[in-house]
């Protein structure tokens, strides 16, 4: 067990890399050095809070990456909105961005969907013939327009849908809700846990992954569903966890469940990948709970 | 000169040549692909790359020397004792290899389509405890920085690593083992690596959207600063890439035509090439250097393959596939 002192600096040393390494445009890269990114810029200000003297031109660098059709695109360079525009969301509104820009991102996200469901695809699944075993007519989000839906980017959407009160109808957050939480479960692995989208193909079942366990159960947070076998699912997959991304998200998600763990990260003095992303995402399962991911 | 420069040279400089008969005539030259027995992944394996170089692309000293260097290993699974990765022995060797050649630096570079902790997946894989400067030469292509090139007939911007780009030789040192998409997966395949999973996602639902064999052509067409080793040392066979059963094939294949390499191995898989839709594709687009998937256009080195093809075991869908 990690003494406190040691618990703080690790905590602490992770905290100094990510203010060392904001860039000039306020925004994070993957890693220090690189280009900023909306994904690593939403968790490098979730972990370091509205508080911190980041957050400012963090928040703007956000907003610079939103179009004009609502959704933010990856990053400087690389146009077209995508699935960060869920991640993104929850930060705007805490932000207190404009009406209008919480407004048209709020309707992108509503609008965006898995583009799944097709009539072949539809009658392939009525047959029992197609290729994986999903409901096609349960969508999620897609990681990019035009794509079928799959479950980090169907989570980061739920999660961003508890931020859209008073920015998006209520009908069209209620639907989404309710058939992209359908659309999780369906492609629940038969462990309990989630790969990234389906759990049968070509016949085979598919394992889970601690990762993507852990990414749903986020998104599944305070809805209400009987969780319990993935509860299960993702302590296991924890208890055997060889991956610190992994480890971390899952410490975070059954945190988010009521569940009462404490991550100890396994590289006390900072991952050696310098990875800014999962510097963040070890920040917050070492002290977050709730605050970071719902209102 | 180089025997292709002559051919092109005599025939640019009017010697009763049409454009066509260039193109064509380039086509046809033969692909050096040498076929090298690996029993184990423990004795000699960097000499036995070092005698298969010397048959596969002979001019390697002198084209290598001083460059960048990047090597894109098939790296998908957490396990280290599973037959779904590139054996980190090898591309160690493979690092070695290149190093003594006179690269300026060798980086290692995966982007997995299935795991997000990349770097995790390579040190549990076994690669961080072998490969020394692990930490300083290994590159994540799903979250490198990007640049975009035109692709799928100049119809969309597809962003690819720069570490990728900007290398001067990208080396796809691929697994051996059936796929059931794509019948093989070796070493063209494995440029599915390169497209990074920040932009698209994981899995790579673009690729599979555009169509995984016209995907898997438009990687090659778009890198061509490539050679190809295929770790078929121990492979895999039936419902590859990941759920399949080791098959210990004892091989190593390599060469600069990947097409060439990967027809090949699908000879040493008692496949036959002429049927996979992705290397019938490379072949039509008639590009020197990347297509040659025809016996009578590709110069067997090393070993023969009748010496060491055995049959892989195949799922149903690609039962029409197997040589006799």
């Amino acid at each position: 067990m990690m003494s406190i002192a040691a618990f703080m600096e690790s905590v602490e040393l992770r905290l100094d890399l990510l203010r060392k390494n904001q860039n000039a445009d306020g925004g994070w890269g993957y890693f220090p050095g690189k280009m900023s990114r909306v994904e690593p810029t939403c968790y490098a200000l979730r972990a370091l809070g509205a508080g911190d003297s980041a957050w400012t031109n963090g928040i703007r660098f956000l907003t610079a990456c939103q179009e004009k059709s609502g959704g933010l695109n990856p990053g400087p360079g690389i146009p077209g909105p995508t699935w960060v525009t869920q991640l993104a969301f929850p930060l705007l509104k805490q932000a207190g961005c404009d009406g209008k820009s919480l407004e048209a991102a709020a309707n992108w996200i509503l609008n965006s969907e898995g583009a799944e469901g097709g009539i072949l695809q539809r009658i392939l699944h009525a047959m029992g013939k197609a290729k994986v075993e999903q409901d096609p007519s349960l969508k999620g989000w897609p990681w990019r327009p035009d794509n079928n839906s799959w479950v980090e980017p169907t989570a980061h959407g739920l999660l961003a849908l508890h931020w859209m009160k008073g920015h998006a109808p209520e009908a069209g957050i209620r639907y989404r809700r309710e058939i992209a939480t359908r659309m999780v479960l369906d492609r629940r692995c038969f462990d309990g846990g989630w790969n990234y989208g389906n759990k049968k193909v070509l016949g085979e079942t598919l394992p889970s992954y601690p990762e993507t366990t852990a990414l749903a159960l986020l998104g599944l947070a305070s809805s209400g569903q009987d969780l319990k076998a993935s509860i299960e699912r993702a302590k296991s997959h924890l208890a055997a966890s060889k991956g610190s991304y992994g480890s971390a998200l899952l410490s975070l998600a059954l945190r988010l469940h009521g569940e009462k763990i404490e991550y100890q990260a396994e590289h006390t003095t900072g991952h050696p990948s310098r990875n800014l992303m999962l510097a963040s995402i070890e920040i917050l399962a070492s002290k977050s709970g709730k605050e970071a991911f719902l209102p | 000169m180089k025997r292709r420069d002559l051919l092109v040279g005599a025939a640019l400089s009017g010697m009763s040549c049409s454009k066509k008969d260039v193109e064509a005539r380039v086509v046809l030259e033969k692909s050096n692909v040498a076929v090298i027995k690996a029993s184990s992944y423990e004795s000699e394996l960097l000499s036995k790359l070092e005698d298969g170089m010397r048959e596969a692309w002979p001019e390697a000293p002198a084209s290598v020397r001083d460059k960048t260097v990047v090597l894109k290993p098939n790296l998908v699974e957490f396990d280290q004792n599973t037959c779904i990765n590139t054996d980190p022995r090898l591309v160690l060797a493979c690092r070695e290899l290149f190093l003594k050649l006179g690269a300026k630096s060798v980086l290692i570079a995966e982007g997995p389509g299935h795991r997000r902790d990349t770097w995790d997946l390579a040190d549990q894989a076994g690669y961080r405890k072998i490969v020394s400067d692990f930490d300083g030469s290994f590159v994540d292509l799903n979250l490198d920085d990007v640049q975009s090139v035109r692709a799928y007939g100049n119809s969309m911007d597809l962003f690819l690593p720069k570490s990728i780009l900007n290398a001067d030789l990208v080396v796809s040192v691929a697994k051996m083992k059936t796929h059931h998409w794509a019948a093989a997966t070796l070493s063209m395949k494995n440029f599915f690596g390169i497209v990074p999973g920040s932009i698209y996602g994981w899995p790579k639902n673009l690729l599979h959207y555009q169509g995984i064999d016209k995907s898997i052509v438009e990687l090659n067409r778009i890198v061509r600063h490539t050679f190809a080793i295929v770790d078929g040392i121990v492979a895999m066979e039936g419902n590859g890439p990941i759920q399949g059963t080791p098959v210990s094939a004892g091989v190593v294949v390599m060469g600069k035509d990947v097409a060439a390499v990967d027809s090949t191995c699908a000879r040493l898989m008692k496949l036959d090439p002429l049927k996979i839709q992705y290397l019938k594709d490379s072949a039509a687009l008639r590009i020197p250097g990347l297509g040659a998937i025809e016996e009578g256009q590709i110069e067997q080195r090393g070993e023969t393959i009748s010496s060491l093809s055995r049959p892989f075991a195949v799922i149903d869908d690609f039962a029409g596939l197997r040589l006799a």
